[in-house]
């Protein structure tokens, strides 16, 4: 039985781990602007940055 | 007009079509602008540009060129420090941020070019370009680059940036932008938190659901209890936080919000679990407590989608210049606008913005004040007269001696009553029938719950407790909550697909509810941008045709630039170009002396006489009037000495509005008010159903008391009308729509934005939101539904866990299908795009 409860424990940190992750992204700004992303991918070069210069 | 002399080209980097082409690397280009633009991408192996979309430059192209003289004194501001340092976001010694606005950026290729700005700019370290708010945070090296070279060169490869006095921050707290980003990101935090821990406490509810295993899963069941315990103590606290704050902000105003019972149902669902779990009865229902803040918090995001390319909220000092140009001690320096004051000189150039009220000192002033009045045609003003802020000087620099400071002039001070007013009406209207709904739903809870409460006293007092909980927690009125943002939420995105961007859901209901419908006419019902051109004069030879066109397209006048787009002709060779600002341009063509402009450039007296050749134009020009239609310009040509004719530019009404004026003719009465005067009311009689009203020369001030006047009839108002001229207005009515043609600019205190093209779709678009006032209603009938089969167990105090949790997220999900359905089915229905 305890094997369950170790797997809910590790599940659990799983998710959690998405959420950290999540929220970090969210705190980097990567939802600020949807659009633009979507046009950089496009880019064969992509332009040199440093990071996210808005949040730093 | 005349035979196609040669085949037409596209321009390689904007898509004007045209048979002037400038030929460079086997590509056609229409002007040396858009030439030295590709010539400058290919030097620095930027041509990607081209690939990512086709002529990717699109309209901005227009008055392209690099460090024109224009351009040169336009951005001196730039060289103050004291404006500078305002508009830094960080700054150091050997690196600083600023942002530039650029309204133009618009598709995958103005990213590509804007952020490799550091390969074409010397200096420039870095650029980012948030594509929603249009702006480009820059970030370089003060010692290298000045902010004014930067913005010069943006200028001149098509990017112009655009400052208003609102960049400049007061103090050093952050921008009001940032804030605003800050609240929705908190909403996304919270967001994240309630659907993680709602994910986990289903999936612990597993067991309990089917009941899985033998009776040694029972000490299983009540780990996971706990662990359900310690995931919905987050929810509660953190995620379920707006909902506490809008419930008590509701209460303290005592006004019955729709947050407040489902607060109150939140902390009974969670005491009973609590309970549940203290003394072993079982698992809680902290499933369904986390779904519902998890599933309401979604709907209001959805809702509250905010379009970040719209600032609703932006006030007349977005529509000011950041400085000012004054002369003091012998030469001119720039000043931060707020820091004029009295008896100052200003020199105003052509084309800018009056800043403050003021005395015309000297130089020639053609004023168009269509910014205050709506009337569009420019006001001559004699020296030592007044002149108002708001005007834009049209012809050459003038000089003028300030005579208040800006925050004490008439525009300023319109601005302010009418927004006073407006916040006071408007904080009483939201979403009345929805909070009405919300009362008697909770009143027949209570009796629900009472009547339950009282039965089992009589029958069996043990049970009293559990019925009347389990009645609470099953009829949450958050099914009400979820149809009613949900459907909103929909709305909303639907209408701006369709081109009407509404300030927020609550604003709906005012329009709904519309009866009478008011239009502006001048930019409103005709399109601005766009005027109609037609020639008045004798035949010319096509030879001569080529010649004026070539002419009109060397014109730094926006007006003689678009008759020479409107003529199209094959370019030829032109010497001696000359441009008088504010009069004409003339040039030699084949040793032929051409002339475009003003009635006194060509040649004509006020009380000319018509040569014999222009036996053409019209009696009524002749007599003397100006015998033009309000809001329409004339550009006369002289052909040698001769003149030949004019160009008659007038203000083109938008098609498809006859249906769409009419449908609203049905709704209630429908008025047309204009700033101008009564000569188009014959024009404006074919476009208008019988019945609708025509008022004229209705100053901003008049329209504003009109619709006001109608309010106090008890009708509810819905004013159509355009930038800041009608501001007024806009506020005033119960639902006020600005018409545009660029989202990024004119967006006074309205309440919705709507693009000038999707005008004729106005009344369809109003169907909708009549339509999704009767998909509430139906997701209301269709949550009761579900209460009534949760209560009816509830009711008899036997509620199941297992019950409530298939209740639950099966209601809310069949809730936001059917609004999600809906919404299309009626959008498709109505013709609108999906």
């Amino acid at each position: 039985m305890s094997v369950v409860i170790l797997l809910m424990i590790c599940s659990i940190c799983v998710a959690g781990g998405f959420l950290v992750a999540y929220l970090w992204s969210v705190k980097k700004g990567q939802f600020d602007d949807l659009e633009a992303s979507g046009f950089r991918i496009l880019h064969d070069t992509s332009p040199r940055k440093d990071k996210n210069i808005n949040n730093k | 007009m005349s035979e196609v002399v040669s085949e037409s080209h596209v321009c390689y980097h904007c898509g004007t079509v045209t048979r002037r082409v400038v030929k460079y690397a086997e590509k056609d280009f229409c002007c040396d602008g858009c030439r030295s633009v590709y010539a400058l991408l290919e030097q620095n192996d930027l041509c990607q540009y081209y690939d990512l979309s086709d002529t990717p430059a699109g309209n901005q192209a227009m008055g392209l060129g690099f460090a024109s003289k224009e351009q040169a004194h336009k951005f001196a501001f730039l060289d103050n420090r004291d404006i500078v340092q305002r508009l830094y976001i960080f700054q150091s010694a050997d690196e600083c941020r600023i942002n530039f606005y650029l309204p133009q950026v618009h598709c995958s290729s103005c990213v590509y070019l804007l952020e490799n700005l550091h390969k074409l700019v010397d200096g420039v370290k870095a650029a980012e370009l948030q594509f929603s708010k249009k702006t480009l945070t820059v970030s370089f090296d003060p010692a290298l680059k000045s902010p004014r070279e930067i913005a010069q060169f943006l200028a001149g490869i098509g990017y112009e940036p655009y400052f208003s006095l609102s960049d400049l921050r007061t103090d050093g707290s952050a921008e009001k932008g940032r804030l605003v980003g800050g609240e929705s990101k908190q909403r996304l935090y919270r967001l994240g938190v309630a659907g993680f821990c709602f994910g986990n406490i289903m999936l612990l509810s597993f067991p309990e659901y089917f009941e899985w295993g033998s009776e040694d899963l029972d000490g299983l069941k009540s780990y996971f209890t706990l662990l359900n315990l310690m995931l919905i103590v987050p929810v509660m606290l953190y995620s379920a936080q707006e909902f506490y704050q809008l419930a008590w902000g509701g209460l303290k105003k005592r006004y019955l919000t729709i947050d407040l019972p489902i607060v109150l149902a939140m902390l009974i669902t969670l005491g009973r679990s609590v309970y549940e779990v203290a003394n072993h009865l079982g698992p809680g229902y902290f499933d369904s407590l986390s779904g519902i803040v998890f599933f309401m918090l979604l709907g209001r995001y959805l809702q509250d989608k905010t379009y970040q390319r719209i600032s609703f909220d932006r006030d007349y000092t977005s529509y000011f210049p950041l400085s000012a140009s004054v002369w003091k001690e012998g030469r001119a320096i720039s000043l931060p606008l707020t820091e004029v004051q009295q008896g100052d000189e200003l020199i105003i150039h052509n084309q800018e913005l009056i800043p403050v009220d003021a005395r015309l000192a000297y130089g020639e002033a053609h004023i168009d004040y269509s910014f205050v009045t709506g009337e569009s045609k420019p006001v001559s003003v004699k020296a030592g007269d007044w002149l108002y802020a708001g005007g834009r000087q049209l012809a050459g620099s003038i000089r003028v001696i300030a005579e208040k400071s800006m925050s004490q002039g008439y525009l300023v001070s319109l601005w302010n009553k009418s927004k006073q007013k407006s916040d006071d009406v408007k904080a009483g209207v939201e979403n009345n029938y929805v909070h009405r709904a919300s009362q008697w739903f909770t009143v027949a809870l209570f009796l629900v719950a009472i009547s339950a409460a009282i039965y089992w006293t009589v029958m069996d007092p043990t049970k009293v407790w559990t019925a009347v909980t389990s009645v609470l927690i099953v009829a949450c009125p958050c099914a009400l909550l979820l149809s009613v943002t949900f459907t909103h939420g929909h709305l909303l995105t639907l209408l701006a697909k369709n081109g009407l961007y509404v300030r927020g859901a609550a604003a709906l209901e005012s329009w709904r509810k519309t009866t009478v419908a008011i239009f502006d006419k001048t930019g409103t019902l005709t399109h601005s941008g766009k005027p109609k051109i037609t020639f008045e004069g004798r035949a010319l030879d096509s030879s001569v045709w080529d010649a004026i066109g070539a002419l009109a397209s060397e014109s730094v006048h926006p007006y003689a630039r678009r008759v020479g787009q409107w003529l199209d002709r094959p370019k030829v060779p032109i010497v001696g170009v000359r441009n008088f600002v504010g009069s004409g341009v003339e040039g030699l063509v084949d040793g032929v002396e051409y002339r475009l402009g003003h009635r006194g450039f060509v040649g004509l007296s006020e009380g000319y006489s018509v040569s014999e050749a222009g036996s053409l134009v019209t009696p009524a020009i002749e007599a003397g009037a100006t015998g033009l239609a309000q809001g329409s310009s004339e550009i006369w040509v002289a052909v040698g000495k001769e003149v030949v004719g004019r160009f008659v530019l007038v203000s083109a009404y938008r098609e498809g509005l006859k249906p769409m004026l009419s449908h609203w003719q049905l709704v209630g009465d429908v008025f047309v008010l204009s700033g101008d005067n009564a000569r188009e009311r014959g024009v404006l009689e074919t476009i208008l159903p019988a019945g609708a009203t025509m008022y004229f020369q209705q100053k901003p001030h008049e329209k504003q008391a009109f619709v006001a006047s109608q309010q106090a009839n008890g009708n509810n108002v819905m004013m159509v009308g355009d930038g800041l001229n009608d501001a007024g207005a806009l506020m005033e009515a119960g639902f006020g729509i600005a018409v545009s043609e660029d989202m990024g600019y004119f967006s006074p205190g309205c309440d919705a934005i709507l693009m000038g093209d999707s005008l004729p779709k106005l009344h369809a678009l109003w169907r909708m939101v009549k339509r999704g006032k009767r998909v509430i209603w139906w997701s209301f009938a269709v949550s009761i539904a579900y209460n009534v089969v949760g209560l009816s167990f509830a009711v008899r105090g036997d509620l199941n866990p297992m019950i409530a949790a298939i209740l639950m997220p099966v209601s809310s999900i069949s809730i936001v299908l059917y609004t999600w359905l809906a919404t299309q089915w009626g959008g498709f229905r109505e013709g609108l795009k999906g």
